[in-house]
């Protein structure tokens, strides 16, 4: 008897164990709930300049991929500034593969105290006199506050070209603690644009 | 005549080693045989039949923990001069049941053994079983002995062990084991008669197996595409649960287990009974088993692995029911494992990648903790597999086994907000169910000839939810196969056959439509073997495989971008199936000097699917990241094994292996990426006491692994890292309790705190290899038995 039921124990067990066997409920020939997708697709960069000292002077250039890293190919506007001209620059960052378009801009501006945008000039060959000097203008809420990048000036310098302008946007985990230091924290974004200084 | 029998014996020791070693070793078996040099005994076997008169062809087959000696009778007189002192024994003759036995050998011993007639008997038919297996191929074991002192370790660690098998890692973490240079889907493993289904496709998915299970591990280093099905190119990894021993009563083991520098905490419990009902031979039986692991961060000598920890937990269930004609058999299974990925291998572009690469320590670093945060995976596999085997006419052994396994894997990313992070969202779903169907026959007596065929069916089908990686998909395969072998004066040969027919339909969501793409493969697969006696305690095998896989999906549909390697991957749908031929050949020598294995293999890929980088990197709003196709490339694989056991001193003895392989691409002659580097084993174990009460051991071991100098340096981000020497040291102590050993086993593992990256880690660009790490288990096994 005890044989028995040490042996019908198990067996039980075993039956209990099989009638818990999970299941999928999703149809692999209709994919029709494929969840929240990338969440962390970004697709586009705007920046929007207002001439410092001619307000009606708006100009807006976007780099668009409309995959986000998949394998179709960025559009990316060319920047064209006017020389010895300061401009206010504001950043959007969207995500448009998303209904309605998710505004990335928000989050960076709610977790400011771990981003941080770097802007960087590079003159093309033959166009070394070209300047373009970049000072952001808006702060995180850190004591003291530091430099977070969503909105800043550029003063372009008198002599005209041509070069490169990278923005590149350091993320700092949540558990580190922001820098300055463009090498620091890990690449959220990192985007070149054409940049023409002409009259 | 009797060479055939010689052979057979031979062979069905390696096919013994497959499935049934544990049935052989009693569990009071004490040490493995390297562990275990006494002085050499003469062991006098007389054999007889119920009449008392001496059976003249017998033979038997003497063995230790991995190695056998096979001795035929002289007269019914059969000696042995072994140096073990815990022996198992199988005695056979034709027409006659098997003696199998385990003894202790102490002193000169002379043992009458009285066979009985054999009718179509089970024991035999079991033989015949495993003597089906593949036993030309090259074969590696860990019996439970070895199994008890990796307690505690992932499956792919417990196998790195193995000559010719290494590990491929992921951190501290994942482990994927690697056989002859070959991992991922070029290797099945066959988890208790079912092939394991899991998402395998993916260099940081390990196999979803708990070591524990198992009684014994197997692996089949070689092609073995006409017994396993499509897949099995480079390997086949046999994880097989054995029935509970019919005379042992309701018995059980439990295992403790802990190490210091995960701060890992591992128990197992494993409780089991058979019980006999009617007739000899028939009976019911029950195992229940279950484990659960508890570690935090690896530790590397400097600094922390921020976020390596792990949990799992697991049970399985096996019964049965047997009798004369029928058996009857059920074994569940659920494996759950949650697993932290190392934090500072998440990367955000390939300058930061090349940043963490420069900098010589990772970017984040923390103090030791359990927990477990993103980028994290949570993982659960489902096994049910149903056997049932028939005796007909005595003459047939039929058989159907079924199984069902359910697979979910979630994969937890960083995430850009902190709210997003905190949330419970997976950012990979997969959902993976398989079911899987087999049909076979075979011969159930002895003769020259045998033969085995089978149907196969399978049904698979995958759903996604979260970041797309590879699309929904249903797979469908069947195949049919047959095995034959002669045995004849010079030797045995066998050859296989197999047909196989792949499907499947991959399921794409574009917005509003939904677009099915169907493929579908057929291939052929192929074996023949040979294994001979060449005399003087040597033996010669080689077995000639072909075999072919089907692309996986993530070779045909990948897109996107991989965080772990800071790399964009692509897969093609216009690959075709990837078919090989693999050579091997194994030269055996059981002298009482010493025991030596020798393997050589060549394998030859016509497609060999293979990741290459397509120039330029591709600029991405995250920067730039470099691309890498999935392309076809014929493929030449070929290297060398070795393992020596030697008993220097009555208590002292050697152990080495070594490892040699190497990948190149036919066409353009460059190496290949992630080939084990040439690597060298060797251990000393020395007995300090040895009563019938009371067992002392101590060990020490270095492994070797040289620079890997044949990869193709413009594939790699990083050079690949110098070689390195670690040393092992494990002591132990054996007690007996209520007639069973007991273990208390001690072992330092990285002995002088190291610091050195491997080759075959994907962390090696971020971080070193975990340090000194001291581990000490206890495993007590306990009988309810009434003696």
């Amino acid at each position: 008897m005890n044989r028995l039921f040490r042996t019908s124990v198990l067996v039980i067990a075993l039956g209990l164990a099989i009638s818990a066997c999970k299941k999928d409920n999703a149809n692999p020939a209709n994919p029709n709930n494929p969840g929240a997708g990338d969440e962390e697709v970004i697709t586009t960069v705007e920046l929007h300049f207002t001439n410092a000292s001619d307000t009606t002077d708006h100009r807006h250039y976007r780099w668009y991929d409309a995959d986000g890293s998949g394998s179709g190919n960025a559009v990316v506007d060319s920047i064209v500034l006017k020389p010895s001209t300061t401009y206010n620059v504001e950043v959007k960052v969207l995500d448009q593969t998303k209904t309605p378009v998710k505004n990335i801009a928000e989050e960076i501006e709610e977790e400011a105290n771990y981003h941080r945008f770097h802007y960087t000039f590079t003159p093309a060959q033959g166009s070394t006199a070209t300047t373009v000097n970049t000072t952001i203008t808006d702060l995180d809420t850190q004591t003291p506050p530091q430099p977070l990048g969503l909105r800043f000036s550029s003063a372009t310098g008198a002599a005209a070209g041509k070069g490169t302008f990278n923005i590149n946007l350091r993320h700092f985990a949540n558990n580190s603690i922001k820098t300055n230091v463009a090498t620091d924290g890990e690449s959220d974004l990192d985007v070149d644009f054409r940049l023409v200084v002409k009259p | 005549m009797k060479t055939i029998i010689w052979v057979l014996l031979v062979l069905s020791y390696l096919a013994t080693s497959v499935a049934k070693g544990s049935d052989l070793l009693s569990s009071s078996e004490p040490r493995d045989w390297t562990t275990n040099l006494g002085s050499v005994h003469k062991l006098t076997l007389i054999v007889q039949d119920q009449n008392g008169n001496r059976i003249p062809e017998a033979i038997a087959q003497a063995s230790h923990e991995g190695h056998a000696h096979v001795h035929k009778s002289n007269n019914g007189v059969i000696t042995f001069d072994l140096s073990s002192d815990s022996v198992r024994l199988v005695v056979q003759a034709i027409g006659y049941n098997s003696y199998r036995g385990s003894i202790l050998l102490r002193r000169d011993t002379t043992i009458n053994l009285t066979l009985s007639p054999a009718s179509a008997d089970k024991a035999e038919i079991e033989i015949l079983t495993l003597y089906q297996r593949t036993q030309t191929q090259s074969i590696s074991r860990l019996g439970k002995e070895d199994l008890n002192k990796a307690k505690g370790q992932m499956l792919g660690e417990v196998l790195g062990g193995l000559s010719g098998v290494s590990m491929f890692k992921t951190g501290a973490s994942i482990v994927k084991p690697v056989i002859h240079g070959q991992s991922g889907q070029r290797i099945i493993i066959m988890n208790a008669g079912a092939k394991q289904e899991g998402q395998q496709w993916g260099d940081e998915h390990a196999p979803e197996i708990d070591p524990s299970v198992a009684d014994s591990l197997v692996v089949v280093k070689g092609a073995a595409g006409v017994r396993y099905g499509p897949d099995a190119i480079g390997g086949v990894i046999v994880v097989e649960p054995t029935k509970p021993k019919a005379n042992a009563g309701t018995v059980g083991e439990a295992t403790f287990a802990a190490s210091s520098n995960n701060r890992m905490g591992f128990g197992n419990l494993r409780l089991e009974t058979y019980q006999r009902i009617g007739a000899l031979k028939s009976g019911v039986y029950a195992r229940i088993q279950t484990s659960g692991k508890y570690a935090g961060d690896g530790q590397i000598p400097t600094y922390n692995l921020v976020n390596t920890g792990y949990r799992e937990r697991n049970l399985s269930l096996l019964t049965g029911i047997e009798g004369y004609y029928g058996h009857l058999e059920a074994f569940y299974s659920l494996f759950q494992t949650e697993l932290g990925i190392f934090a500072g291998s998440h990367i955000g572009n390939l300058s930061d990648l090349q940043r963490a690469i420069a900098g010589n320590e990772p970017r984040i670093q923390g103090p030791f903790s359990y927990d477990i945060n993103r980028p994290r995976q949570a993982i659960s596999h489902e096994l049910l597999r149903v056997k049932y085997e028939h005796l007909v006419c005595n003459k047939i052994k039929v058989g159907i086994i079924g199984s069902r396994q359910y697979n979910t894997r979630q994969e937890y990313d960083i995430l850009r907000t902190a709210a997003d992070n905190a949330s419970d969202r997976a950012q990979l779903n997969f959902r993976l169910t398989t079911f899987q169907g087999e049909i076979f026959g075979m011969n159930a007596q002895v003769s020259k000839w045998q033969h085995r065929v089978g149907i196969t069916a399978m049904r698979q089908s995958n759903t996604w939810d979260g970041r797309y990686l590879i699309p929904s998909f249903v797979a469908t395969g069947v195949g049919g196969y047959s095995t034959q072998s002669y045995k004849s004066n010079i030797g045995i040969f066998e050859a296989g056959l197999r047909y196989d027919l792949r499907q499947m339909s991959a399921y794409f969501n574009n917005s509003l439509t939904i677009n099915e793409v169907p493929r579908q493969w057929q291939g052929l697969a192929a074996n023949f073997g040979y294994v001979t006696d060449l005399g003087h305690h040597l033996s010669w095998t080689t077995n000639l495989g072909y075999a072919w896989r089907p692309p996986s999906v993530n070779e045909l549909y990948s897109d996107g971008l991989h965080h772990g390697a800071a790399a964009i991957e692509r897969g093609d749908a216009n690959l075709t199936a990837e078919r090989s031929v693999k050579l091997t050949t194994t030269l055996e020598a059981n002298l009482p000097t010493a025991m030596l294995v020798a393997t050589a293999y060549v394998q030859h890929f016509e497609n060999y699917i293979y990741m290459v980088p397509r120039l330029p990197a591709e600029q991405t709003i995250r920067g730039a990241f470099p691309v890498f196709q999935f392309t076809q490339v014929p493929a030449l694989f070929y290297g060398l094994d070795l393992d020596a056991t030697v008993p220097i001193t009555n208590r002292l003895s050697a152990k080495g292996m070594a490892t040699l392989v190497f990948g190149t691409q036919t066409t353009s002659g460059q190496g290949i990426l992630f080939v084990p580097p040439p690597r060298l084993r060797v251990n000393f174990n020395y007995q300090l006491l040895s009563t019938d009460r009371y067992q002392l051991y101590a060990g020490i071991g270095g492994l070797t692994v040289a620079q890997q100098t044949n990869a193709p340096a413009d594939l790699d981000y990083a050079p690949t890292p110098a070689g390195y020497t670690v040393w092992t040291s494990e002591a132990g102590l054996r007690f007996r309790t209520q007639g069973q050993w007991a273990t208390l086993h001690l072992q330092i593992d990285n002995l002088l705190n190291s610091q050195y990256r491997d080759y075959l880690n994907r962390f090696r660009y971020y971080a070193d290899e975990l340090g000194r790490n001291v581990s000490i288990r206890l495993t007590v096994p306990f009988s309810f038995q009434k003696s």
